[in-house]
């Protein structure tokens, strides 16, 4: 079946649909991770997204339950260059096994689309910046279906953390310290992080109100992920504000971003973001550079962090822009990128060390 | 301080004003980098062997640049002319000379560098490192060795500190043993357990090793194993075969940050040599959680090890749910072993670096230099270099053999390398990027079919499927055009289920051509989206107008009425997140060109493709000359090759890098989307001469001499009828097209006669018939391979010269005449040659030059002309005539110093060589001293292949000796080629009837050189005979002498070529294995005594 994709600002790419049929509409963005496909379609930080993969071969070793971040796909739409078939026979047998791309986009109803010349649409994203579309299977004019990328509401205009944080209090035991998860949209491989490590972990809906946290008497917090313009979490990071004197606390990606609104900093959009799994980084403190996974399409204006208490630690080697910062005096720090990997490098694992070591300090 | 011993010469225009350069103090730059560091030794690799290849000229070079461009003398040494690091333009001196650690002792001596890069110049280079260090030298000259340090490369390449190591950091490695005699080693095996793979410790391309699957294979290889390795040691080894090979290239810095380049996979699982396996990039088959499991393997590796620069890590990985393996399912981590470190730049690093588009080579030599990654710049997008490329294609890397020039060799592929060269080809499926290379490799291909697949039984397919073999993939495809399913060919192959699904896609597609060409089905096979389709899945026209019985013209039109064009992405090593700077493309079917117009008027050069027997590194020297004499001569040079290990496809070297496969299609849709006034096709030896004709055809203009000229020249008929009008002498020569009539022409003509199958490349399956039985034998072979006639020529043994010109149409430029060593009869690829000719008569001397002229006036020559005469009865005969760059025109360049290649490129280009001072008809003045190229052979590493010199071309390298007088020259080059030396004098004499009178001469010439000899019976009696005292041995005696270690040469003619089953070969074999130089050629062997002569 025929799908295409279509910009805002009139690019539209035609190609075979994969997975349902139907529309979708979202942010457009491209990721180079040359693998983890299914990582990266169940992070709950691409909601409101159709994600485009710039690595042309997709789906080559199928799917399985071990590798997905969250419970289901995340991203608002799919766009590759070619999606194997039949590699669901490679996990023939397991219990775990999900089959291959399209059947996995089709049960879980999103839509996606193949074949098309997912450099040439890298290249625009790349020079025009980050435009919203959709992918349909419907059969309409170009200028329709512009009409109707048009129409998909800005990401800035969504709540997307509210609808991939938890409900209710998710407890995972372990003998060590209790740690607090506030999830943003908090994948899970900074859950196993954190269970690998010893920790008892404790996920928090976003909304969490500080009492509920602190009934728990955490040990440590950490900000997850997510999905969305950080500037509209002003409430998550009030709270956030009231609990970091009590406990030492690790920001991860947007988890990052609002430690730094909390501390009265601001953030602004990335022309196109950062998403990929070679990202480096250098740490100012060490000098040493760390190839880092990354996904976030807004950052921390380094300026606006002057007088918030907060040195900035990390930078971006391609852009400068500001990738991890710690407090002068309280036990708090965040990257921006993501030490859990998944999909990406384990480079930078021992930050969770670090923390813990935090953690274990403050106690 | 001892002074520059004279025989060893400089070459370069370094010299005085290098010399005064001001020391660049690095340690400025970077804290705990080397201080006050001005000049450095960069060691090169030597000649062309199996497992060391052009990939050390591309890295090597680079490395000279990065170190030139930051302010540093280099100092260079290598033995093998046909490279650019060996131009006096890249390095500020250049030593070319034997890579032996006395030599280059006296290199260190004399020039007194405080640097030594070794891990540029391959396993030789950081052999003569170790030894130069064992040996004191560096020490006693304060030279420190930059980059990793010596004692990291142990712990790489010393299996059983190595193992140590792996150990320590808990990093699993197969279980094994290091055992240093056979009977060690099979008691290893007994206590790990069969089957094992049997390695040498410090060999090139696992030479030696294998796979034993039982107690008398563990005792056969490890003897083979142990005479191969340096250290006398070989490792029996837990065997992963089946297992995936997973490679990561790594760098790392001094300040330990560091980053992994590209990972790879071998689409051939563990078993095969990664050299001979198909190869892809990015890894295709791996999880994320894979992927980075064996990344972080990679870092933690190659930080303990201590690595400063490029490394390159090997990985077995268990295969997750494949349907034949156990209860390995998603989640569980899957197991792994390291296989093998290398801590240098190496053919993977070459095919890594041209993959991704990140110069491997030039930053592993800025780090070594103390420089920091995020201290170095990417050169393609103008950002850091301390990132990880990321790919938005598919890479594919396939191997070249040349089992083609080795009747009678094991076609099967283990763990010892076998392949000469391999094409990469870049796509955006991996259909699409195999059909490209396979079309690359020049085979004669179409699509995944070689008609070689008709003739084979279905035994013949499983066979080549179940046992690794050079045809694998045409067997893997050709099964499921018999009806197997992708499960079977999983299972008897081990292949990843992914790749074989390509291949099954493939097949299945060339299904559909078939049924819709008969008719069965949609009575229009090339709608526009069938065929878009097809091109999307890597099928050009001629594969579609194959399978679908259409003509490839109608294919073609179709095509392009359709609008369907390939259109050309950039390899920017970030899968187009930032704007790239560098000009480096490949074809695919999608909707965006990113080609921009050419500024100025641009010219197509097209390179050699993969290196084989007979089109070797030479011929990349000659393309890059070629690309930068067009860019001098103000046009914009694009080049197309696939060769990842060359120099010509570094993307800084052309204006813009096209890696395509070499055929006349694909070179064709270039040039269209280039709007390039022309193609320039006599730098890269006969492939692109192939391509020229059908370009030509197609519209396409050719540069230089014209095509009609060049068809000519490559038709046997034409050319002879040519040579006989400008009344030039030439043997006779008939065509057969049956046995009868071969037999006929030998009867009645006389022999001895030269026969040939009328394809030839690099001489391939030429004999020298004495004898009628062997006349026949010829024939056979030449009317059972390729289709077409046999061709008989009248031998004529005589002095063979040689002869590189350019031509531009009046004028015509000799620099020299080179003398073959060996008579007509060897090939001229095998044979030593030097230079200037000391054999020809003034007379004939100008007789040929005029023989030159003719030829080049009536052929119009604008360009190369490569000339081979035999002198017979004083008379020249015209043997052979190249309208191209031979392979002798890098030697010939570097011995008169005449830039040959510019000068034909400027001519090609339209001017005259009076322009650049060479008007006129002359042979040049000869040289100053003697240059003599000696061939270098890899009969080592391709057992049951005869090291013995005949018609067809089997040497796989060559180098150069220079000196004041030919013996100085000769000795050089023989040194150069492996004879020790300090040779000992000791001739054992075995040679064929015809020779024996001759033996006789040869010996009185040895024992007055000082040589003690030797012979078996027959050659004894003829000696003594001769007047010639001599002790006689019986061959089983000879053999074991040579075991022995007692004899020091072997000289051993052959009656009957290619029959292996004779007392000689075993004689010669046993003498290659032992490394005792052995010379097929009683030419040859004159020269040696004459060399070593005391």
């Amino acid at each position: 079946m025929r799908a295409v994709l279509a910009l805002d600002d009139g690019l539209v790419l035609a190609g075979e649909a994969i997975g349902a049929t139907g529309s979708n509409g979202g942010e457009v963005v491209f990721t180079t991770s040359l693998t983890g496909y299914q990582e990266v379609l169940s992070d709950p930080s691409y909601r409101g997204q159709i994600v485009v993969m710039a690595y042309p071969l997709i789906g080559n070793y199928g799917f399985s339950d071990a590798a997905l971040e969250s419970a289901r796909p995340q991203a608002a739409g799919f766009a590759v260059r070619w999606a194997a078939p039949d590699a669901g026979h490679l996990y023939a047998g397991s219990p775990r096994a999900l089959g291959d791309l399209d059947t996995y986009l089709r049960a879980w109803n999103v839509v996606g689309i193949a074949g098309i010349d997912t450099r040439r649409l890298v290249r625009h994203l790349r020079s025009a910046g980050v435009r919203c579309g959709i992918i349909t299977t419907d059969d309409e004019s170009p200028g329709d279906l512009t009409a109707r990328a048009r129409a998909v509401p800005d990401l800035g205009e969504l709540d997307l953390v509210a609808q991939v944080s938890t409900p209710q209090i998710i407890r995972w035991p372990g003998d060590g310290p209790r740690i607090a998860v506030l999830d943003c949209g908090v994948k899970q491989g900074i859950v196993n992080n954190l269970r690998a490590r010893g920790c008892e972990v404790v996920v928090f809906p976003h909304d969490s109100p500080t009492d509920d946290i602190r009934r728990e008497s955490p040990a440590g917090l950490v900000i997850t992920n997510g999905p969305g313009d950080p500037a509209r979490l002003r409430g998550i990071a009030a709270e956030v504000c009231a609990l970091w004197d009590a406990m030492p606390v690790m920001g991860i990606c947007l988890g990052h971003q609002i430690l730094a609104i909390a501390a009265g900093a601001t953030t602004f959009k990335l022309p196109f973001g950062h998403h990929g799994s070679n990202h480096p980084v250098r740490d100012e403190t060490t000098g040493r550079v760390a190839i880092t996974t990354q996904n976030h399409g807004y950052a921390v204006d380094e300026t606006s962090l002057g007088g918030t208490g907060f040195d900035v630690t990390h930078h971006n080697l391609h852009d400068q822009t500001v990738e991890g910062m710690r407090h002068r005096s309280l036990p708090i720090f965040s990257v921006q990128y993501h030490p859990e990997g998944r999909p990406g490098p384990q480079d930078s694992a021992a930050l969770f060390d670090r923390f813990l070591e935090m953690v274990a300090a403050h106690a | 301080m001892p002074s520059l011993p004279a025989a060893i010469t400089a070459l370069g225009a370094g010299g005085a004003a290098a010399a005064q350069r001001a020391p660049v103090s690095l340690a400025a730059l970077t804290p705990g980098a080397p201080a006050s560091l001005s000049k450095v030794l960069i060691i090169g690799s030597g000649p062309i062997i199996i497992g060391q290849a052009a990939e050390f000229d591309y890295s090597g070079t680079q490395a000279c640049r990065a170190l030139r461009e930051a302010g540093l003398e280099v100092v260079l040494v290598n033995s093998n002319p046909a490279t650019i690091m060996t131009d006096a333009e890249v390095a500020d001196r250049v030593y070319i000379e034997p890579l032996i650690p006395e030599v280059i002792a006296d290199i260190i001596a004399s020039e007194r560098p405080e640097g030594l890069l070794a891990t540029m110049g391959g396993q030789t280079g950081l052999n003569l490192a170790i030894a130069l260090h064992e040996q004191g030298v560096l020490e006693r000259w304060g030279v420190r060795v930059l980059g990793t340090p010596l004692d990291a490369v142990a712990r790489a390449e010393d299996r059983e500190l190595f193992k140590m190591t792996m150990t320590a950091l808990g990093e699993p490695v197969p279980e094994s043993e290091t055992v240093a005699s056979a009977d060690e080693a099979v008691a290893a095996a007994m206590r790990i357990g069969l089957p094992v793979v049997v390695r040498p410790a410090f060999t090139l391309g696992g030479s030696g090793g294998g796979i034993a699957a039982t107690l008398d294979e563990v005792q056969t290889i490890a003897r083979r194993g142990l005479s191969l390795s340096r250290i006398g040691q070989v490792l029996v080894e837990r065997s992963v075969a089946g297992w995936k090979e997973i490679e990561y290239e790594v760098l790392r810095d001094g300040a330990d940050n560091a980053i992994v380049v590209c990972n790879m996979e071998n689409v051939d699982p563990m078993g095969v040599h990664t050299g001979d396996s198909i190869v892809v990039a990015p890894s295709q088959t791996l999880t994320d959680h894979e992927y980075h499991l064996l990344r972080s393997a990679a870092l933690r590796i190659v930080r303990e090890i201590g690595i400063q620069g490029a490394c390159n890590v090997q990985f077995a990985l268990e295969p997750v749910g494949a349907a034949s393996r156990g209860p390995a399912g998603p989640g569980v981590s899957p197991r792994y072993y390291v296989i093998e470190v290398n801590p240098r730049v190496s053919r993977s690093s070459a095919l890594a670096s041209k993959a991704t588009g990140y110069p491997i080579a030039r930053v592993a030599a800025q780090i070594a230099l103390g420089r920091r990654l995020d201290q170095i710049t990417n050169a393609i997008t103008g950002g850091t270099a301390c990132f990880e490329p990321a790919l938005d294609y598919v890479v594919v890397k396939i191997p070249r053999w040349p089992f083609d020039k080795f009747p009678g060799v094991d076609r099967t592929l283990g763990t010892q390398m076998k392949s000469t060269g391999e094409a990469m080809a870049l796509g955006r499926t991996l259909e699409e990027a195999l059909l490209k290379g396979v079309r690359s490799l020049d085979l004669g291909a179409i699509g995944l079919w070689h008609r070689m697949v008709e003739e084979w039984s279905d035994e013949d397919v499983w066979t080549r499927i179940r046992t690794p073999h050079e045809h694998r993939l045409f067997a893997l495809a050709e099964a499921l055009r018999r009806g197997a399913t992708p499960q079977e060919l999983e299972a008897a192959s081990r292949i990843a289920p992914f790749f074989i699904g390509a291949a099954a896609r493939i097949v299945a597609a060339e299904r559909r051509l078939r049924e819709q060409g008969a008719g069965r089905a949609d009575p229009d096979p090339l709608t526009s989206s069938a065929l878009r389709d097809l091109l999307r899945l890597g099928f050009d026209d001629r594969a579609i107008a194959h399978f679908s019985g259409h003509t490839a013209r109608d294919v073609r039109a179709r095509r392009l009425a359709l609008g369907l064009r390939p259109t050309y992405k950039c390899v920017d090593t970030c899968a187009g997140e930032f704007p790239a700077k560098t000009p480096y493309y490949y074809s695919t079917y999608e909707d965006e060109d990113e080609v921009p117009p050419a500024k100025i008027r641009a010219a197509v050069i097209l390179g050699s493709g993969p290196i084989r027997i007979g089109q070797g590194i030479e011929f990349d020297y000659c393309t890059v000359h070629g690309i930068l004499a067009l860019k001098r001569a103000g046009w914009e040079a694009i080049v197309i090759n696939n060769n990842p290990e060359t120099l010509s496809t570094d993307f800084d070297i052309s204006d813009r890098l096209y890696i395509e496969p070499l055929t006349p299609d694909d070179v064709r849709a270039v040039v269209e989307r280039e709007g390039a006034q022309g193609v320039l096709v006599q730098f890269g030896g006969q492939t692109p001469l192939v391509a020229a004709i059908p370009l030509a055809r197609g519209g396409v203009r050719v540069l230089g001499t014209s095509v009609e000229s060049l068809d000519i020249s490559e038709d046997r008929r034409k050319f002879a009828a040519l040579l006989r009008e400008l009344d030039i002498p030439q043997p006779n020569g008939w065509t057969a097209t049956s046995l009868d009539e071969v037999m006929a022409i030998g009867a009645r003509e006389g022999l001895p006669l030269l026969v040939r199958p009328s394809y030839v490349l690099g001489g391939r399956g030429m004999v020298v018939a004495r004898t009628m039985d062997v006349l026949r034998e010829a024939a056979i072979e030449a009317l059972a391979g390729e289709a077409g006639p046999v061709l008989l020529d009248r031998y004529l043994e005589g002095l063979e010269v040689e002869l590189d010109a350019v031509a531009d149409g009046t004028n015509l430029l000799v620099p020299a005449l080179m003398e073959q060593i060996e008579r007509a009869g060897v090939h001229s690829g095998d044979s030593m040659a030097l230079l200037p000719a000391r054999s020809v008569h003034p007379d004939t001397a100008r007789v040929i030059v005029d023989y030159a002229a003719r030829i080049s006036w009536a052929l119009h020559v604008r360009g190369f002309l490569n000339i081979q005469f035999v002198i017979w009865k004083g008379e020249p005969y015209v043997l052979e005539v190249n309208l191209r760059a031979s392979r002798t025109v890098p030697f010939v360049s570097k011995a008169t110093g005449v830039p040959l290649v510019r000068l034909a490129t400027e001519v090609m280009l339209g001017r005259s060589l009076t322009e650049f001072g060479y008007g006129g008809v002359a042979l040049r003045p000869a040289p100053a001293g003697w240059a003599v190229k000696a061939p270098v052979f890899s009969s080592g590493k391709l057992f049951g292949a005869d090291p013995l010199l005949g018609p067809e071309m089997r040497s796989t390298g060559e180098v150069m000796g220079a000196g004041p007088t030919a013996a100085a020259a000769l000795r050089k080059a023989f040194v150069a080629a492996g004879v020790p030396p300090t040779l000992a004098r000791s001739l054992l004499l075995s040679v064929a009837d015809h020779d024996k009178t001759e033996a006789a001469d040869l010996a009185a010439a040895a024992l007055a050189a000082g040589f003690e000899l030797v012979a078996t019976p027959g050659t004894a009696d003829a000696l003594v005979a001769g007047g010639v005292p001599v002790r006689a041995v019986d061959a089983g005696e000879a053999v074991a002498l040579v075991r022995g270690g007692r004899i020091g040469v072997v000289v051993n003619t052959p009656t009957r070529g290619y029959v292996t089953d004779r007392a000689g070969f075993a004689l010669r074999r046993a003498a290659f294995e032992l490394n005792v130089p052995t010379l097929t050629s009683l030419d040859s062997a004159r020269a040696l005594i004459e060399a070593f002569a005391s």
